[in-house]
């Protein structure tokens, strides 16, 4: 049992440290929206590969791939083939997306939308899905940071106070310097994470069976479904090439387009900077390998966890590990899962004011008081997904898969924006209706799927048609102009 | 780019549609069946590692390649 005054200490000692580092930036942006919200449009390389790269990774990458990898083997390797392409689109949409960005002043990707499509409603609603699918998410962050800190030290800190104490420090560095604080925490945070998984990662497998190597040829002999793709299903039946292919497929059409991520290509200084983010993205990708690692140690371990997601804390509990590692691990649990939870608490709070109140109700407010209506909304939502976290019974992962699928639908609509004049409002508008409820449908009923692939896959088939048969018209001088100018002319 | 005086960087046209190509082939590589009959494999292990581990890191340090080559011949602003 590893001491948990030492894993207490340097579990505060680190989150004392990521609070220093969040408040720091604060003085250095303007009191404005487009300061607190897009850091005035001035962030370099380095700050933009950790701020995308470590938002990706959150709690799901010390908790949930690990569980995947120890339950259902080979299946988890479909993290790592869309990461080959995940972010390839972004390479194209992302410096559209700037430039008109930064001509017409948006901050969020709804409010662009909006403005091209001509239509507050499209705001509206893309606000109202992402919201839906931003609050579980961050109720599952705030759920797993806890939950670490619970089982970490034998349940002294149970899981509504650390994830309070450790969403206090993140709500105030959010609260302080906007998207600056965000991007300072994540650059350390990313570096702290790749350190630790591939220490870990290594460590385990050696520590418990002398190597990565004979660990692998221990695993052929007794689990060899593991290693091949597709992998198990979470029951521990045979998953299918189909539904495996169609995650790859899925996830990099509707990587690119979750708000928090294209939000991001309001913040970089300039297109050259967009660009190579997205160039170096996948090298943040590989520090997924060791997590799988860990995942594998676990089903030749000696006895197993209540869930699978536990698999890791599991292991360091009931192994002769000094408890300064398992310290270290619970600083880079926190680490993962603040580093997702803040990017996100700052990108819903900007799309509930920008989008909801200012684009889709159409109030004005100056700049002053939207930097202040958005810090309101911080608390707001934060408290929300908190009550969610520790007050909420059901699954929270269906809720999750659910608006996970209408996200993706926000890709054809987005794309039509930035490429394609003749694009029409009501195409857009109905194809991302029609998607989101057709692969809410076969979410959450699966036995109904013609063949047995991703249900995003169905709703982006059906969002494709209704922008293809309700854009007929030929396309107007204002969306010629959008498109012109996000390509790069002056329109 | 005056280091790389062969890639194709005159002709846009080739350079998307090079990608396009790339982008499909590991799409291909690691969404098809059996990994289009040639990743999905335990061995040879490599590092220690699964061949079909192995296969899907490649696969992401190619594209990294690919896309960096991409990046590397792009006039635009970049």
């Amino acid at each position: 049992m590893p001491d948990r005054g030492v894993v207490l200490m340097i579990s505060v000692g680190y989150l004392v440290v990521c609070l220093a580092l969040g408040l720091w930036p604060g003085k250095k942006a303007s009191a404005s929206s487009q300061g607190y919200v897009v850091g005035d449009r001035s962030l370099g390389l380095v700050l933009m590969y950790f701020i995308t790269g470590a938002t990706v990774f959150s709690a799901f990458a010390f908790l949930g791939l690990p569980g995947w990898a120890y339950t259902r083997g080979a299946a988890a390797f479909y993290v790592l083939g869309y990461g080959t392409l995940g972010f390839v689109p972004f390479y194209f949409l992302g410096p559209r997306a700037a430039r008109v960005g930064r001509k017409l002043g948006f901050v969020t990707q709804a409010e662009m939308m909006a403005h091209r499509f001509e239509r507050p409603a499209l705001a509206g609603v893309m606000a109202l899905v992402s919201l839906v699918a931003f609050i579980p998410y961050l109720a599952l962050q705030m759920k797993g940071a806890g939950l670490v800190l619970e089982i970490m030290t034998a349940g002294a800190v149970p899981t509504w106070l650390g994830a309070l104490v450790v969403y206090g420090v993140v709500l105030a560095y959010v609260l302080k310097s906007g998207v600056l604080g965000v991007g300072w925490t994540n650059t350390f945070q990313g570096l702290f994470m790749m350190l630790l998984a591939w220490g870990l990662g290594l460590y385990l497998p050696h520590l418990l069976y002398g190597g990565v190597g004979p660990m692998f040829e221990r695993l052929e002999a007794l689990r060899p479904e593991l290693l091949l793709a597709p992998g198990l299903t979470g029951a521990g039946t045979p998953w299918s090439w189909g539904e495996y292919g169609s995650a790859v497929l899925i996830s990099i059409v509707g990587f690119s387009v979750w708000p928090h991520l294209f939000m991001k290509a309001f913040t970089a200084k300039d297109v050259r900077t967009l660009k190579r983010t997205v160039v170096l993205y996948p090298t943040f990708q590989i520090f997924l390998v060791p997590l799988m690692l860990i995942g594998f140690c676990g089903v030749l371990f000696e006895s197993a966890p209540a869930s699978p997601d536990q698999i890791l804390p599991h292991i360091l509990m009931h192994s002769a590990i000094p408890s300064a590692v398992v310290g270290l691990f619970c600083a880079g649990a926190l680490a993962a899962s603040m580093s997702s939870g803040d990017a996100m608490a700052h990108a819903a709070a900007s799309i509930v004011v920008r989008d909801g109140w200012v684009t889709a109700l159409g109030r004005a407010l100056s700049p002053l008081a939207e930097r202040r209506a958005i810090r309101f909304a911080v608390i707001l939502v934060m408290a929300l997904s908190y009550g969610v976290a520790v007050g909420y019974q059901g699954s929270l992962v269906v809720l999750l898969l659910s608006a996970y699928g209408a996200v993706v639908q926000f890709a054809p609509g987005v794309v039509c924006a930035l490429y394609v004049p003749r694009a029409s409002a009501r195409g857009v508008l109905t194809g991302l209706v029609a998607g989101s409820l057709c692969t809410l449908l076969f979410v959450m009923q699966p036995d109904l799927r013609p063949w047995s692939i991703h249900a995003g896959t169905y709703g982006l088939v059906v969002n494709l048609l209704c922008i293809m048969l309700l854009s007929g018209a030929p396309a107007s001088t204002a969306a010629r102009r959008f498109v012109s100018r996000a390509a790069g002319g002056e329109g | 780019m005056a280091s790389l005086p062969s890639l194709p960087h005159h002709r846009p046209g080739m350079r998307h549609a090079a990608l396009f190509v790339f982008c499909l082939v590991c799409l291909i590589a690691v969404a098809a069946p059996e990994y289009a009959g040639l990743g999905n494999r335990v061995r040879p292990m490599w590092l220690g590692l699964p061949f079909s581990l192995i296969w899907n890191v490649l696969w992401v340090g190619l594209s990294f390649f690919g896309l960096g080559l991409y990046h590397l011949t792009d006039r635009q602003e970049g």
